[in-house]
C-alpha cells in the first residue's frame, strides 16, 4: 500500500485544478487518477469556444482550456495516472483503483478529492411513453459521438431540453449540415445562456418550442418520430430519426453511495460537477483550486477546508426587444442598445460597445469544427471571429485541406481561407 | 447461404422454452437445431417479464402448471449452479390490505399446502412490517413464502442456449420458419435460409406459436396479445426492498408486483392493457400512471424518481380455437386458458407445440423442455441419456463480483479486464470482448448489454455506448456503422461524409 497526502479522483478541469491548487500551496505526494486514457474530462469533446473567459480573458475551446491546465500540471510534481478507474473509497482514505496496466491497486491518502464529474439524466428517467427504438441519445453522448467519434447520429434530430449542452449540440448538427428539426423546452423560457440561444439556435434558424415537451416515441427499430405536447395542449407529431435529450446533469455520486445518509468522512472532499453542477468551467476550476489549497494547508495543521463553494451566478437573460441585441462576448449576456449621441447603453464592460458597433456592420462569429486526419479527429478553430457568410467556404477549405499527422496545438492548417485575414488553427496536439 | 441439414429435432424459437427444449434433447444425445428468426436468442417474451421464480401456491392442485412449478422451484438452486446463473431466493410476501385480500391469502395458503409448497405462513401486520419495512403500514396480513426467488431471465436463457450449443445443438440465428411439411416419417422445416429435415419438431415460437403450429395443422389454440408496463429503479432503491412483494388488491383487478432483482434494481409492474398487435411493446401513460398510483399505496417509501427505465412486455394469452366444420370459421373461447398448453395433434406425431405459455413459464422452462423431450422419446425411438452430455455451463467472468486477488490474476493474464468501459455496472473491455466470443455471441449492443450489464445502469449507456459499438465492431470485423442496437434496422451511428456547411 502506497500512502499519499492527497489523491484526486478524476482528471477533468476540477480535478486538475484541485491538484494544482494543493501542489501550489505546498502539498506533496499528490496523485491524480483518471479513468480515461487522457486528461480533460468532458472538455476534449467541447470543441466550441466559451471556456476560460474569466480565468484567461480569452475565448478558448474545451481542448485548449484542458491543455493549459495539463501543461501547468506537468510542471509540478503531481503524479498523474490515466486509465486508472477508482472503484471504491473506503474508511481512512483507502482508494481502490482498477488499472489496465497495473491491475487492482489499493492506495491510501490523508485526503481524497472526488472530482468525478457528472452523468446525464437518461431519457429512461423521463415520463416518455411509446417504443424503445435506437436513436435516443443524451446530449453529452451525442457530442462525444459527433466530435470525438466522427459519427453521424441522425439526419433529422429533435432536441429535448434547451440547456447549454442541448443548444451547443444543435449548432454542431447544423454546422455538420443536418440542422435539428426543433429544440423542445418544457419551461416557458430557454434553459441556457442567452448567448447560446442567439448564436446556437436563432442564427441557425432552429425553432425553439417553449412550454412544450416530448411525450411519446414512435418507431420500431430506429426512431421515426416523437409526439410533442404544445402549450395549448395540442399534440404534434414531429418526424425525426434521433432524439437528443439535454435534461440535466446529476453529480456523479456513485462513489459516495456507501456514505449515504451519514456525514461525509473528514478526509473526503467532492468538488467540481461531482459536487454540484457548474455552467462555467472557470468557476468549477476556481472553486476546486481553492479547495486544493485549503486541503494542503489543513494537511499542514491549518483549519479544515470549507465545504461550501461560492454559488454560480447564472444571469437570467431577458429577450432582446426591438433595436436591442444580446452581447455574445461573455456569459453575462448584456442587453445592448443604441444610446444617446451614438453611444451604446447596457454594456457591462467595454467589449460590449465594440461588439454592438461590429454587429451594425457585419456579424462575426467564431467557427470551430472537427476534421478527420488519418483516422484521428482533429479539432480546428478560426483565429478570430469571422463573418457568418464565410462559415461555408472556410469549413469547405478545412475539409479539403491535405493534412498529415502529427499536428500541434496552434498550428495553422489553412492560412486565410476566406481571404479575410484569419487562419484556421489546430486546437490541441494530435500526435501521429 | 442456404441453411440445410438433417436433424433429429428442430426447435422453432430461441426463447427460454426453445433453449431449454434444445438442451433437454441434447441430453438425450439427439441432433438438434434451433431456428430463431432474430439475430440473437432471448429477444421475445423471455426478455421482458417479471423475473420471478414462483413456488406454486397460486395455481390449482393437480394441474401440470402446479406440478412443474413446484418441481422447478425445488431444484432451482441446483439448476442455477449447473448453469452458472445468479439466483436470489429472497422469498415473497403476498400482502393484503383488507378482507377480500385476506380471504384470498387464506385460500392460497390452503392451496399452497395442498400443492406441497413448503414454508408458507400467514403473517400479521407487525411480522410483515418487520420482514419488509418497505410495505405500507396499512398492510393487514401477508402470506410469506420463503421459496420464491428472482433470476435475470436473459441470463437464464443465454445460459441454456450456451449449454445447448456446447452440447452440439446448432443455433441457427436470423432464420425464420416460413413453412412446415410432413415428409415421410418426419418433417421439412422451411426457413428463409433453406430447408431443414428432421424427425421431430418442438414449436416454441412464443408470440407466434399459434401461427407456426397452423403452418402444419388445424387451429387448436390462438394467441390474443395484451401488454403490461414496468418501471426499473436504480440500485439505491433496490436496497429498500428485500422480498418479492405481491399486492393482493381489494378490488377485482391487477395488483402490483415489486421485485428486488439480482442486479440490485427494483422492478415494478406489470400493468394490464390492450395491445395493438403481437409486437406492440410501447409503454402507455395509463399503465405507468396506474403503477405509480399503486406503488404510492403499497410501497409508499419507494423513490420512483429513481426510475432509470420504463418498458413494456407483451403477453401471449391462449384461447381455445373452435373451427366451425361447415364454414371453416374460427371462433375463440370466452375465457383465456389458465393451464400450460402442451399441444399435440394426432395427424402430427413428433410435433409438440407450446402455445401461449405465460407465467410461470420462466420458472418452468427447464421442466417444460424436459417434458417436451420426454413426450417425443417414443417417436424418436427412446434415445437413452447421452454420456457425453455436459450439463455445466461455465459462467462468464463478472469482474464486479471477483475477489481482489482473482481480479488481479485475471488482469495479469489479460489486461483488457483492467479497462473499465461501463462505470455504472463496472463492466470491463474484457467482459465485452468475451460476450462477443461466446456461442451464441453478442452481435448487437443489446446483446452485449444483456450478457454483461454494460449500459444497464443508472446512465443507461450514455457514457459507454460508443466504446461498446467500437469494441463490438472490432470483434465482428465490421464497421461501427454496421453495429446495431438490436433488431435489424436499429442503427446507431454512421460514418460522416464530412458533408457540413
Ligand atoms: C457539453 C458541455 C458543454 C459545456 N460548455 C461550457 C462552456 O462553453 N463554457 C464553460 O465554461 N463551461 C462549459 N461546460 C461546463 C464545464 O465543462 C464543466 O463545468 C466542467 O467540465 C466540470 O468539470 P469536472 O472536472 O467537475 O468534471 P468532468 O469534466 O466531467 O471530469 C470528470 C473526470 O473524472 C473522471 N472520473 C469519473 N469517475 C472516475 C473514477 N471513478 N475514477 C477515475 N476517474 C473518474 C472522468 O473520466 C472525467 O475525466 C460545458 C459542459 C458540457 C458537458
Ligand atoms: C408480462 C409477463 C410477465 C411474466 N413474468 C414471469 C415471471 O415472473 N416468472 C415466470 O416464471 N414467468 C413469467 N412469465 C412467463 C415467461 O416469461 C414466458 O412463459 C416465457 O418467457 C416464454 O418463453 P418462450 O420461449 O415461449 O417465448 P419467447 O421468449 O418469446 O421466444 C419465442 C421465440 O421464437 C421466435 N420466433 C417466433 N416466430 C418464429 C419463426 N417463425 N421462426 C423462427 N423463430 C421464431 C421469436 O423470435 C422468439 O425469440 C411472464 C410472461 C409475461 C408475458
Ligand atoms: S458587455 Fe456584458 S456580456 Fe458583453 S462582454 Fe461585457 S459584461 Fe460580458
Amino acid at each position: 500500500m502506497t500512502a499519499y497526502e492527497l489523491i484526486v479522483v478524476g482528471g477533468g478541469p476540477a480535478g486538475m485544478a484541485a491538484a494544482l491548487g494543493a501542489w501550489d500551496a505546498g502539498a506533496r505526494r499528490v496523485l491524480l487518477l483518471e479513468q480515461a486514457g487522457r486528461l480533460g474530462g468532458v472538455l476534449p469533446q467541447c470543441v466550441h469556444t466559451g471556456f476560460g473567459l474569466y480565468e484567461y480573458g480569452e475565448e478558448l475551446t474545451g481542448p485548449e482550456y484542458a491543455a493549459r491546465q495539463a501543461a501547468r500540471l506537468k510542471r509540478t510534481g503531481v503524479e498523474v495516472r490515466t486509465n486508472a478507474a477508482v472503484l471504491e473509497l473506503g474508511a481512512g482514505g483507502r482508494v481502490t483503483v482498477l488499472s489496465g496496466t497495473e491491475g487492482l491497486m489499493t492506495l491510501t491518502a490523508r485526503a481524497v478529492v472526488l472530482a468525478a464529474g457528472a452523468r446525464e439524466r437518461p431519457a429512461g428517467a423521463l415520463p416518455i411513453t411509446g417504443t424503445r427504438p435506437a436513436g435516443v441519445f443524451t446530449a453529452g453522448q451525442a457530442q462525444q459521438l459527433l466530435n470525438l467519434g466522427g459519427y453521424d447520429i441522425g439526419r433529422r434530430a429533435v432536441i429535448l431540453g434547451s440547456g447549454d449542452i442541448g443548444m451547443i449540440v444543435a449548432r454542431r448538427l447544423a454546422l455538420e449540415g443536418r440542422p435539428p428539426v426543433a429544440v423542445v423546452e418544457q419551461a416557458p423560457r430557454c434553459g441556457g445562456l442567452a448567448r447560446n440561444r442567439v448564436q446556437c439556435l436563432e442564427e441557425f434558424g432552429i425553432p425553439l418550442l417553449l412550454s412544450s415537451t416530448v411525450t411519446r416515441l414512435s418507431g420500431k427499430a430506429r426512431l421515426e418520430g416523437v409526439w410533442v405536447r404544445r402549450e395549448d395542449g395540442r399534440a404534434d407529431f414531429l418526424p425525426c430519426d434521433a432524439l437528443i435529450t439535454s435534461v440535466g446533469l446529476l453529480p456523479e455520486d456513485e462513489l459516495l453511495l456507501p456514505f449515504r445518509g451519514a456525514e461525509l468522512p473528514g478526509w473526503l472532499f467532492p468538488c467540481g460537477n461531482a459536487r454540484r453542477i457548474y455552467d462555467l468551467v472557470d468557476r468549477a476550476a476556481a472553486d476546486a483550486a481553492r479547495l486544493g489549497r485549503e486541503i494542503a494547508r489543513w494537511l499542514r495543521g491549518g483549519p479544515p477546508p470549507r465545504r461550501e463553494a461560492a454559488e454560480d451566478s447564472a444571469p437570467a437573460a431577458p429577450g432582446p426587444g426591438a433595436g436591442e441585441l444580446i452581447c455574445l462576448c461573455c456569459p453575462a449576456g448584456c442587453l445592448l442598445s443604441a444610446g444617446p449621441e451614438g453611444g451604446v447603453t447596457g454594456a457591462g464592460c467595454e467589449k460590449g460597445e465594440a461588439f454592438y458597433r461590429q454587429e451594425q456592420v457585419e456579424r462575426r462569429r467564431w467557427l470551430t469544427l472537427v476534421v478527420t486526419v488519418q483516422g484521428v479527429r482533429v479539432p480546428l478553430r478560426t483565429t478570430r471571429p469571422i463573418p457568418r457568410a464565410l462559415f461555408g467556404p472556410v469549413a469547405r477549405a478545412a475539409r479539403r485541406a491535405a493534412l498529415f499527422l502529427p499536428l500541434g496545438a496552434g498550428q495553422i492548417v489553412v492560412a486565410d481561407p476566406g481571404d479575410w485575414g484569419c487562419d484556421l488553427a489546430v486546437q490541441c496536439d494530435c500526435p501521429g | 447461404m442456404g441453411t440445410t441439414g438433417h436433424f433429429d429435432a428442430v426447435v422453432i424459437g430461441g426463447g427460454v422454452l426453445g433453449c431449454f427444449a434444445a438442451r433437454a434433447l441434447c441430453r438425450r444425445g439427439l441432433r438438434v437445431a434451433v431456428a430463431e428468426r432474430r439475430e440473437d436468442v432471448c429477444t421475445g417474451v423471455s426478455r421482458a417479464n417479471t423475473a420471478i421464480v414462483y413456488a406454486g401456491y397460486d395455481t390449482h392442485p393437480g394441474t401440470l402448471k402446479t406440478r412443474l412449478t413446484v418441481a422447478s422451484n425445488r431444484q432451482f438452486d441446483g439448476l442455477c449452479r449447473e448453469l452458472g446463473v445468479r439466483f436470489r431466493r429472497c422469498g415473497s410476501l403476498m400482502a393484503a390490505f383488507g378482507p377480500r385480500g385476506t380471504r384470498s391469502l387464506e385460500d392460497k395458503l390452503r392451496q399452497g399446502r395442498e400443492n406441497g409448497v413448503e414454508g408458507l405462513r400467514l403473517l400479521d401486520r407487525a411480522e410483515t412490517l418487520a420482514l419488509e419495512p418497505a410495505l405500507s403500514p396499512a398492510v393487514e396480513r401477508a402470506l410469506w413464502c420463503p421459496g420464491v426467488g428472482t433470476v435475470d431471465p436473459w441470463e437464464l436463457c443465454l445460459a441454456a442456449a450456451e449449454n445447448a450449443a456446447a452440447n452440439g445443438a446448432e443455433l441457427l440465428l436470423r432464420t425464420e420458419v416460413t413453412g412446415l411439411r410432413r415428409q415421410g416419417e418426419g418433417y421439412e422445416v422451411e426457413t428463409d435460409r433453406g430447408t431443414l429435415r428432421c424427425r421431430a419438431v418442438v414449436n416454441c415460437a412464443g408470440m407466434q406459436a399459434d401461427r407456426v403450429a397452423e403452418l402444419l395443422h388445424r387451429p387448436t389454440i390462438r394467441i390474443v396479445p395484451t401488454k403490461g408496463d414496468y418501471f426499473v429503479l436504480d440500485t439505491p432503491a433496490g436496497e429498500l426492498v428485500r422480498h418479492v412483494i405481491f399486492h393482493e388488491p381489494e378490488e377485482k383487478g391487477k395488483g402490483l408486483t415489486v421485485v428486488p432483482t439480482v442486479d440490485g434494481n427494483v422492478l415494478l409492474g406489470p400493468s394490464e392493457e390492450a395491445a395493438r398487435d403481437r409486437d406492440d411493446r410501447a409503454t402507455e401513460r395509463e399503465g405507468l400512471d396506474f403503477l405509480r398510483a399503486l406503488a404510492a399505496q403499497v410501497v409508499p417509501g419507494l423513490p420512483l424518481e429513481q426510475t432509470i427505465r420504463t418498458f413494456a412486455a407483451v403477453r401471449p394469452n391462449p384461447y381455445e380455437a373452435l373451427t366451425d366444420p361447415a364454414t371453416g370459421e374460427v371462433t375463440l373461447s370466452h375465457k383465456s386458458i389458465g393451464e400450460f398448453m402442451v399441444t399435440r395433434v394426432e395427424e402430427c406425431p413428433g410435433m409438440v407445440s407450446f402455445i401461449g405459455v405465460k407465467t410461470p413459464g420462466l420458472t418452468c422452462a427447464w421442466q417444460l423442455g424436459e417434458h417436451a423431450a420426454a413426450l417425443l422419446e417414443p417417436w424418436l425411438g427412446h434415445p437413452g441419456p447421452d454420456p457425453a452430455f455436459r450439463p455445466e455451463r461455465p459462467a462468464p467472468v463478472r469482474t464486479a463480483a471477483l475477489a481482489p486477488g482473482e481480479l488481479a490474476e485475471l488482469i495479469a493474464r489479460d489486461p483488457a479486464y483492467g479497462r473499465l468501459v461501463c462505470r455504472c455496472r463496472r463492466v470491463t473491455e474484457g467482459e465485452i470482448r468475451d460476450a462477443a466470443r461466446r456461442v451464441p455471441g453478442a452481435v448487437t449492443v443489446d446483446g452485449v448489454k444483456y450478457r454483461t450489464g454494460a449500459g444497464m445502469g443508472r446512465c443507461q449507456g450514455s457514457r459507454c455506448t460508443q466504446r461498446v459499438v467500437e469494441l463490438l465492431a472490432q470483434e465482428l470485423g465490421a464497421g461501427p456503422g454496421q453495429v446495431e442496437k438490436g433488431e435489424p434496422g436499429s442503427w446507431l451511428v454512421r460514418r460522416t461524409e464530412d458533408d457540413g456547411v
